[in-house]
């Protein structure tokens, strides 16, 4: 400030206005050279995002193309890993010592796609799909049940990251 | 065949007294003008959000017919079919006045405005044309301090100052920028305007006034960008600060006489630097005039228009006191010296 007070008004006023004039042009040249630039608009029902590899949409239980079936056993797992606590699992013992599935139910309405129950899922029966569209008219549509989660869709392939998330499981096993 | 030609003849068929020729072609004219005006409104809105959507790299309107052609008419439709809101507390026949008073300006304008070669292609070539236009330029500041303070509302009270202190000292340089052409000209009609531009330069460079007249023009340019609240210059409908300004009470089709307004001002004003600088309907080169009068007009108000909406999707609002310093203390003494100048050049040549 004090640099220019130094300096004598009519120069200092005619550097402002060139500077003015200048930068007003400059600005109008970064327009134009966007009013020719490609769009970036997603015309977003017609035209369809490539989602990337790893994408975390809604965590389904994908059926085994050889049994039909899903293959959740029922642990429980991903209810102790869910943060909002949406899944429900219920089960019973059969004589033999077998866990049967009895309900598996999600309330998607609170999922926020964390993915940490298809982290937990020792299976792998939980994967996380790549379906996000899931608007419902009501609160209780958007209460899943295993039937709903099967025929979600997604593909039941194994993570990247499986075999660094065994030992971390056999070890809690082993305690 | 003039559009008199063409009443007189169907009233000598169905035998009605000639003296209703007059009045007659008068009033179909002013519907012409109506629908041309309501036309170039609504696709004025259309070209501004389109382009302004390419220069944000956006699509725009797209949905509604083939490229969103039909977008502005539903908008309008809606806009119509709007319930029409008066405040309880406002000054009623003021508050319903005042769009009209600032809509009919707009539309006056366009009976001196020169589209074409000839008496077919203006309403009526008044003799003094550029006064008549600086006139009725000066209108609409009325019917907005009466919207401001009819709609007893704070935010349409301030609107409606700034307009007064924007509108009023914008005047000066516009109209200073309006004197060089008819100094050149040596006349105040519009077509005289146009016909004195005739011609060429060494057979390539056309004899427009923007030749002498760039200072001019760019002046005129920034006044008429003030004059008719466009976006550097809007301070007086500015969102951020004063929701809407004068029309914050105004809803439906007193809205739309407003947003009407606007947009034929913006029309109008390229129409007229078109004619007062670009040399209205002439064509570019004489070799070039194949291509009909009218189209010429309308092309070069048409790029006028697409840089005033590159100027309002490049800048930001201006400060109040930015506003009225650069009136003041930059475009008028501009003008005063590009006056001095038009003097020169008209005294040496």
């Amino acid at each position: 400030m004090s640099e220019s007070m130094n300096r004598c008004k009519p120069i200092e006023y005619a550097h402002e206005a060139v500077y003015t004039v200048l930068s007003i042009v400059k600005g109008h040249i970064v327009t134009i050279v966007n009013f020719f630039r490609p769009k970036v608009t997603l015309q977003y029902p017609d035209v369809r995002w490539e989602l990337p590899d790893g994408y975390r949409g809604l965590p389904t239980l994908p059926v085994d193309p050889e049994t039909g079936q899903d293959v959740c056993i029922g642990c429980g797992a991903c209810v102790r890993a869910c943060p909002t606590q949406l899944i429900t699992v219920e089960t019973h013992m059969t004589e033999e010592k077998k866990r049967v599935v009895d309900s598996f139910t999600m309330n998607i309405g609170l999922c926020m796609f964390c993915g940490l129950c298809a982290e937990a899922c020792p299976v792998n029966a939980l994967c996380m799909s790549k379906n996000y569209e899931l608007a419902a008219f009501s609160r209780e549509e958007l209460i899943y049940d295993r039937a709903k989660l099967n025929e979600m869709g997604g593909v039941r392939e194994p993570k990247p990251e499986a075999e660094d998330a065994e030992p971390v499981a056999s070890e809690e096993g082993a305690k | 065949m003039t559009l008199t030609g063409i009443i007189e003849q169907v009233f000598r068929w169905l035998h009605i007294p000639q003296v209703w020729v007059e009045p007659v072609v008068m009033f179909v004219a002013a519907v012409i003008i109506l629908f041309f005006i309501l036309f170039v409104v609504l696709y004025l809105i259309y070209g501004l959000r389109k382009i302004m959507g390419d220069i944000q790299a956006r699509i725009g309107p797209n949905r509604v017919g083939p490229y969103g052609l039909a977008q502005t008419i539903a908008d309008a439709l809606k806009l119509l079919a709007k319930e029409d809101i008066v405040p309880a507390c406002a000054d009623k026949w003021p508050f319903i006045i005042a769009p009209i008073i600032v809509f009919a300006p707009a539309y006056m304008v366009y009976l001196v405005i020169p589209f074409g070669k000839g008496n077919g292609w203006v309403a009526q070539d008044l003799s003094i044309g550029v006064l008549y236009i600086a006139a009725i330029l000066s209108i609409p500041i009325i019917g907005i301090i009466t919207a401001g303070w009819a709609s007893n509302n704070k935010w349409s009270l301030l609107g409606a100052f700034r307009a007064a202190a924007q509108i009023v000292s914008y005047e000066v340089p516009l109209i200073l920028a309006m004197i060089p052409p008819v100094m050149l000209a040596g006349t105040l009609s519009l077509q005289g305007i146009v016909h004195a531009q005739n011609g060429t330069w060494f057979g390539v460079v056309p004899r427009w006034f923007l030749a002498s007249q760039i200072l001019g023009f760019v002046i005129y340019m920034a006044a008429a960008l003030a004059e008719s609240n466009l976006i550097p210059f809007d301070i007086m409908e500015a969102e951020s600060e004063l929701v809407a300004g004068f029309n914050t009470e105004y809803s439906g089709m007193k809205f739309a006489l407003f947003f009407l307004a606007e947009f034929a001002g913006m029309f109008t004003i390229c129409a007229i630097a078109s004619t007062l600088f670009l040399g209205g309907w002439l064509p570019i080169h004489p070799a070039l005039s194949f291509i009909p009068p009218v189209f010429w007009f309308l092309g070069k108000t048409c790029v006028l228009i697409f840089v005033l909406m590159w100027i309002r999707s490049t800048l930001p609002r201006v400060r109040v006191d930015q506003l009225m310093g650069f009136g003041w203390k930059v475009l008028i003494p501009l003008a005063l010296i590009n006056i001095a100048w038009t003097g020169a050049v008209v005294l040496l040549t």
